[in-house]
């Protein structure tokens, strides 16, 4: 080899090395920052520990011995709950059940696309699941082959533009003909309408390919398939027509209305997650009496309601933004705000107020035609028999603070059913709340249950409790507490909200026949009275903690907030419906120095006066050790002494789907996952419906068997916590996690919740409910503002979350805070809400984490607004040093070992991380394999690189030399 | 003319290169301190900043020092300077590929990488070819 090949050859290895050891050395800062990130998507764990086979030690024993058992137990419930859930809205002409010898046409893509889930974090694989073919040939129903390939070959389908939906539809034109001359042959049409939905996006009101670009709403072809079935229907080729309503949001019904398309059954199956399609199967073909209720209203036109209208004056966005928002700096964290102007009337309670206030010629109750806003109200829900209720009572609970509301339900069928009984309230709306501006909502749900399964001609008669407080309502202007006023208070056991409105309607005289407003007679019978005498201010006070509730949540009102008192917003009351409801946007400035400084990240640190807390200490103490001490006992400090600054630092800064191992106190790591409906990372990809489908179904007994067998399923695969359940409201139907969220109504979401997440946590299995406070919505989700008054936000969104968390109710020990601002304040720095009443109201015993701080809004939730304001850990990729910047902060450190006290304090009483740890059980950090070899790598390059570069100058030398010589 | 004709026959083409390299190094520079924090990304990273102003400097210093290793160690630099950058938008970057909420790469985070992919690459071949002189007969001047 020639000297200057040598040199060329020394110097091309060289620069390879140094390239890669500083590919190596540049990325190695990276990785260790993602190193959560890392470990979670390697499934690795970053600790070992010793851990005892004792059974005393096996705090949370799991029922399942193998995966088999574990999932055959798993998919009963998803069916038994999807076939609970299922609500059968429509059975014209003895369309269902079908009989055994039909034979079935599939129409429209979404039959053999089924929907099972959702995205974001309720993502399932649903790759292998079974199709709506395999569901009705397993129930002996023959399906058209020919038209099932066609659609599955036809190319058309659901899909996205940028983020908005589209439904994509094949229209009945390209369907060839030899497939359409089967249908006769196959005379039973199953026509299925599917909508996808998910995190991180609400669905479209608009841009879609829809008739008026709802994405809620029917396509053209879609209608024009309806339309030529009902031609042939016509024709006598098509028996019937039987539309699946397959989709956690509410589609918007106004084609049932439409003269050219006649359907004989509609049925909402809802996402149904992994085996809830054999029962979609067993309810059409009556092997399952349908007993669900809608937990949503389905509507002729889905932006009728208050909630919608500040969209459909938005051009169909929610978000709106600060009009001088670039004059004033401000981001894409800071310049969205939303305005919940609905006050209190979300969902049924708009409509049946507004509907009962019409009947009775309320003032300022306007025109109002019920039948053209609502398709079926919530609660409704067919079954294949008929119940007759008798015996109604109401008498005050032996108690005192409650009253036992009694009914009989007979099965006046030939079929077996169940029948939920669902329990309604009317408050008095008095002149005390008209000059205060109290509202009060002609129709709640107060209480329900579930009957056994009656056969034909039996009986049960259930009693539902109705606690006084319900009776409460939240006065943030006169009395700044909860008041119950003097009046009568209703109940009545009704099928829905609207035969309730009518039932309460009756008790005050109202008939139809008298008043050609009413669209249906009531039943006076079916109502007891229950009468206040005076003013009862009790509820002023928490019954969990006996701390006094008064106003917290002014700053998140616009006419109570300091920074926009230049501004107002006109909340929707009954009081006048007319002259209340929002007909304008409310474009709203920042003008003030209040709101500046409010609206910026980085606020100062509270001086708590704090001492500096202590570190290091060698006490002995372990974890295991202080499993049933309470939260205050002096242990506590002892074991937090324990730990460094460093250990505290990385545990809050580090919750990234694991809250991290911490040795000088023999912590293990816990591992969390996604998500509300199944874990998303399931060995056995298993998952259930939606939410909305459990909450159809009314029945105690199943939230609480579904929150058991996610964590069944979360443990077998290696989880000990969930990121569940998800309980913000369905404030309008395009809200983007439909799927995750319950229910328009709060009551029936924080029961749901409340037993979910004690089936869950009886596992061990911590449940993070989320999204605390006011996401329900998903468009600009990083930092938009939203404004409401204090009565919404008690009365409606806090309420499933109290359910959950308060410590006399579901007793969850974790809660994730919104990527969502409160008024200016990001949810998760702001004392009201987290301490004030997470803690001070509800007696929250658990630790708030936040929401997606490593991909999401990293800007505006920091460490130094977040922890000292309630947020205990970060869900994101934290160090040991990443709070030295405020270390020497006694406040600041202090709330840094209460945020660890609180992490401890509830995976030592409630995480199945503890199983088989002992007092003398020792845990240690490990360096996962990726870091050594990383180092290794870097290392290797070093000592290689300098050879190189060694062997380089070494051969230039001599080719110098030798051409010298030369 | 002559004397132009021969200080370019007496330069490799690496040299004519630096130039354009100190450009684009600078350009990233302006772009990342432009567009470089955002919702994810609350700060800048310095040692993104520092590694990309040396190698803008060192590459402009070859322009007077025709030695190669300065013109690796200027493409080290730029390469060392863009994986910080990377590091410092990581949460933008995981947010784009989780695809939850619709985030996109902004046209100053393209630019920026564009502006950098640019100078690591011109500045390796400014140092592969330092002394290369392909006009004239044999290419390899020196």
């Amino acid at each position: 080899m020639t000297g200057k090949k040598s040199v060329r050859r020394w110097e091309a290895i060289a620069v390879v090395l140094a390239t890669l050891f500083t590919i190596f050395c540049g990325s190695y800062s990276l990785a260790v920052s993602q190193a959560a990130s890392i470990n979670n998507a390697l499934g690795l764990q970053g600790a070992s520990v010793s851990r005892s086979d004792d059974a005393a030690y096996i705090y949370f024993p799991s029922a399942y011995a193998d995966a088999q058992s574990l999932e055959t137990a798993y998919l009963a419930v998803c069916e038994e709950v999807e076939g609970e859930g299922i609500v059968l809205l429509k059975n014209e002409n003895g369309a269902l059940p079908l009989s055994a010898d039909e034979k079935i046409s599939c129409f429209l893509t979404g039959s053999v696309n089924f929907n099972y889930s959702a995205s974001g974090s309720s993502a399932a694989d649903t790759s292998a699941y079974s199709t709506l073919k395999d569901a009705f040939t397993g129930v002996g129903l023959a399906v058209n082959e020919d038209l099932w390939n066609w659609y599955g070959s036809c190319g058309y389908g659901r899909t996205k533009k940028g983020s908005n939906y589209l439904i994509n539809e094949a229209p009945w034109s390209e369907i060839p003909e030899n497939v359409t001359a089967t249908i006769g042959d196959y005379p039973t049409a199953v026509v299925t309408l599917v909508r996808d939905s998910g995190e991180g996006k609400d669905i479209n009101a608009k841009k879609s390919d829809s008739t008026d670009g709802s994405y809620l709403t029917l396509s053209e072809q879609e209608a024009g398939v309806l339309a030529r079935l009902t031609e042939l229907k016509r024709e006598g080729k098509v028996h019937k027509i039987i539309v699946l309503l397959n989709s956690s949001a509410t589609l918007q019904l106004d084609f049932l209305q439409d003269e050219n398309i006649e359907v004989d059954a509609c049925v909402w199956v809802g996402n149904v997650g992994k085996a809830g399609i054999r029962a979609v199967a067993g309810v059409l073909s009556g092997k399952v009496n349908p007993s669900g209720r809608l937990s949503d209203t389905f509507l002729i036109d889905n932006l009728s309601g208050p909630a919608s209208a500040f969209l459909n004056l938005n051009k169909k966005y929610f978000s709106q933004y600060y009009a001088d928002f670039e004059e004033e700096g401000l981001n894409a964290t800071q310049m969205y705000y939303g305005i919940y102007a609905e006050g209190i009337y979300v969902g049924y309670r708009y409509y049946e107020t507004r509907y009962t206030d019409y009947v009775l010629g309320a003032a300022g109750a306007g025109e109002y035609a019920y039948a053209k806003d609502v398709a079926w109200p919530f609660g409704f829900g067919l079954s294949y028999t008929d119940f007759e209720y008798s015996g109604y009572q109401v008498a005050a609970a032996p108690d005192g603070k409650s009253y036992d509301v009694t009914v009989t339900v007979r099965n006046a069928g030939s079929i077996p059913g169940k029948e939920a009984v669902l329990i309604w309230l009317q408050k008095p709306y008095t002149d005390y709340d008209r000059e205060k501006g109290v509202e009060k909502a002609a129709v709640e749900l107060a209480g329900f249950t579930k009957t056994g399964l009656l056969a034909s001609g039996a009986s049960e008669t259930v009693t539902v409790n109705v606690p006084r407080e319900s009776f409460k309502s939240y006065d943030a202007e006169g009395h700044q507490t909860y008041i119950v006023e003097p009046g009568s208070y209703l109940l009545t056991a009704a099928r829905d909200a609207h035969e309730a409105a009518n039932n309460f309607l009756a008790a005050q005289g109202v008939t139809a026949a008298v008043n050609g407003r009413m669209d249906a007679d009531g039943r006076a019978d079916m109502v007891g009275t229950v009468t206040v005498d005076e003013l009862d201010l009790s509820y002023a006070v928490s019954a969990s903690t006996g701390s006094r509730i008064t106003n917290q949540l002014s700053f998140a009102d616009v006419n109570r907030y300091e920074g926009l008192k230049d501004y107002s917003v006109t909340y929707v009351s009954r009081n006048d419906w007319e002259g209340t409801w929002p007909r304008e946007l409310v474009n709203l400035t920042i003008e003030n120095d209040t709101f500046r400084a409010d609206i910026a990240s980085g606020k100062p640190i509270p001086d708590d006066g704090a001492a500096m807390p202590v570190y290091g200490e060698q006490n002995g103490r372990s974890l295991a050790d202080l499993r049933g001490l309470p939260y205050d006992s002096e242990y506590w400090d002892s074991l937090l002494n324990q730990m460094t600054w460093e250990e505290q630092a990385y545990l809050v800064t580090n919750a990234q789907f694991t809250t991290v191992a911490v040795p000088s106190v023999s912590k293990p790591e816990t591992y969390e996952d996604d998500g509300p409906i199944g874990v998303v990372s399931s060995t056995a990809k298993l998952s259930m419906p939606c939410e909305g489908i459990w909450a159809s179904t009314f029945n105690k007994d199943l939230f609480h068997a579904v929150g058991g067998m996610l964590a069944e399923d979360a443990r077998a695969s290696g989880k000990t916590g969930l990121y569940a359940s998800g309980v913000n409201i369905h404030r309008t139907p395009f809200g983007g996690r439909s799927a995750e969220y319950f229910s328009e109504d709060p009551f029936l979401s924080g029961v749901a919740s409340m037993h979910e997440v004690k089936g869950m946590q009886e596992k061990g299995v911590i449940a993070h409910v989320k999204h605390f406070a006011f996401n329900d919505e998903e468009s600009e989700r990083n930092g938009i503002c939203i404004w409401l008054n204090e009565q919404e936000a008690r009365e409606i969104m806090l309420v499933p979350f109290q359910y959950s968390l308060a410590a006399d109710q579901g007793n969850a020990h974790a809660v994730m805070s919104g990527f969502n601002r409160v008024g200016t304040d990001w949810a998760g720095a702001n004392r009201n809400l987290l301490m004030n009443i997470l803690h001070g109201e509800w007696g929250f015993d658990g630790y708030c984490i936040t929401d997606m701080a490593s991909s999401n809004g990293a800007i505006y939730m920091t460490y130094k607004d977040g922890l000292p304001r309630g947020t205990d850990c970060y869900l994101g990729s934290g160090s040991a040093s990443a709070l030295d910047e405020f270390k020497n902060d006694p406040s600041f450190a202090a709330r840094v070992r209460e945020a660890s006290h609180c992490i401890l304090y509830a995976v030592a009483n409630y995480s199945c991380a503890m199983n088989g740890l002992s007092g003398e059980s020792l845990v240690s950090t490990t360096t996962p394999w990726w870091q050594t070899a990383l180092l290794t790598a870097i290392i290797v390059l070093a000592v290689l690189t300098a050879g190189a570069l060694a062997m380089w100058g070494m051969s230039w030398k001599k080719a110098r030399r030798n051409a010298s010589a030369a | 003319m002559e004397r132009k004709a021969s200080f370019s026959q007496s330069r490799g083409l690496g040299f004519f290169l630096a130039l354009p390299v100190a450009v684009c190094a600078v350009a990233a520079i302006l772009l990342y301190r432009k567009t470089g924090v955002t919702e994810f990304s609350p700060a800048l990273y310095p040692s993104a900043l520092w590694s990309a102003w040396a190698a803008a400097a060192l590459s402009l210093i070859s322009l007077f020092v025709n030695w190669k290793p300065v013109k690796y160690l200027s493409y080290l630099l730029a390469l060392y300077s863009f994986i910080q950058y990377l590091s410092s938008q990581a949460t933008y970057i995981v947010n784009v590929f989780v695809s939850i909420d619709g985030t996109t790469f902004s046209s100053g985070m393209i630019a920026t990488s564009v502006m950098y992919l640019l100078t690591i690459a011109l500045g390796l071949t400014a140092a592969i070819t330092a002394h290369w002189q392909p006009w004239k007969k044999g290419g390899n001047g020196k």
